[in-house]
């Protein structure tokens, strides 16, 4: 591989990156991509967005409080580190 | 702890097969449907990540490894040094600890944006500022400060917070934090939106940010957390939840009403408190009397 012996986030790897998915998915892709499609399939399947869901249909009495997260995902992107 | 941290602390993408106990009320493993539907079902198949799968596993569900990947945070050694020291400290008195955070600080290397600053602290009054700032940080027990990320998450929400909640500037500021995560997740759908220029559907292409592991440790964290919540709040009418939010029966809902076993919520908590200054868990944004329709 060209990119031998360089660092490169765990997002690329000098001739490809994640920024390109559709290419990676094709003869040429495959072959440069190397690790990076082998694994890459993990991250793009285990990425979901939020989580919206009802429990109950239709209407309910009583007294119910919204409750929400302050700035959650700031908050979760402050515990990010870089890939080792 | 160890082995949580350690999963806890890096990209962890797996594909599992589970199956969560009868007794589960909100199972956290997220399962797609079809191409619009995302299914928390309580046995299943599906990709997930580091915090979702310690999630699971806590809750009681049998959980079958079917293939991943781990690549650890930068800091791990670090989160794992500190944890140690933490470990062997004999008191938790804030001034006391000034020998061990120096020990810290010594240890830690990569990813010490701080470290310049707590050198030349003995200069000035607004240094020793900082200086008591950086323990009370340490003290804690968040050392994510330690990253880039949170260097750039703290100066936006620091800046935020100084404006009457609503005002324009505020807005501006949360604008501005959750912009950096759209922008992380750009493009990964593929998704098409429509483009005046040429009167067609385009798919939204990859921004120069664009990552699925930052991506989806992000969501998944809150996702995981929410999960948590529900779990812990499930005595109670649960009517929705909406990623970062759901609306209960219960009144007064704070970092009072989860414990330590809430590792989740503790450290979204712990974060927040060490981000602005305030920690907050939940916030109740409104409360109806009468009741509702879901």
């Amino acid at each position: 591989m060209l990119s031998e012996g360089k660092y490169h986030p765990p997002t690329e790897n000098g001739l490809i990156s994640v920024r390109n998915t559709p290419k990676i998915l094709t003869p040429t892709g495959v072959e440069l991509s190397g690790d990076l499609h082998e694994y890459l399939d993990y991250f793009l399947g285990s990425y979901h967005g939020g989580r919206n869901e009802s429990y109950i249909y239709g209407i309910v009495k009583g007294e119910f409080h919204d409750y929400d997260l302050p700035g959650a995902y700031p908050t979760a992107m402050s515990m990010l580190d870089y890939p080792n | 702890m160890y082995g949580f941290e350690k999963i806890l602390k890096s990209y962890t993408a797996l594909k599992v097969r589970f199956e969560f106990p009868q007794t589960v009320k909100y199972p956290n493993l997220p399962v797609r449907l079809d191409f619009s539907s995302v299914i928390f079902p309580l046995t299943g198949e599906t990709f997930c990540t580091g915090s979702e799968f310690l999630l699971a596993y806590r809750l009681g569900c049998k959980i079958e490894i079917l293939g991943g990947v781990w690549i650890p945070f930068n800091s791990i050694e670090t989160f794992n040094s500190i944890e140690t020291i933490k470990r062997k400290s004999p008191t938790n008195q804030r001034y006391d600890r000034e020998p061990l955070i120096k020990e810290i600080l010594i240890k830690v290397e990569r990813g010490l944006s701080f470290f310049d600053e707590f050198k030349s602290v003995n200069s000035t009054s607004k240094q020793n500022d900082n200086l008591i700032e950086l323990k009370r940080k340490l003290e804690v027990g968040v050392v994510v400060e330690q990253t880039q990320f949170f260097s750039v998450v703290e100066k936006v929400l620091r800046e935020r917070i100084k404006y009457p909640k609503g005002s324009y500037m505020n807005l501006l500021y949360k604008f501005i934090a959750n912009a950096g995560i759209g922008q992380m997740a750009r493009g990964l759908n593929q998704k098409t939106r429509y483009d005046l220029r040429s009167n067609s559907q385009k798919a939204i292409p990859a921004g120069e940010l664009v990552s699925p592991l930052y991506a989806g440790w992000i969501t998944s964290y809150i996702r995981t957390t929410l999960s948590e919540m529900l779990n812990r709040h499930g005595d109670g009418i649960i009517i929705s939840c909406t990623t970062d939010g759901f609306i209960s029966s219960k009144k007064a809902l704070d970092q009072k009403s989860i414990d330590d076993s809430d590792v989740f919520s503790q450290k979204y908590f712990e974060t927040r408190r060490v981000l602005t200054g305030v920690g907050a868990l939940l916030e109740e944004k409104y409360t109806e009397q009468e009741g509702v329709i879901s």
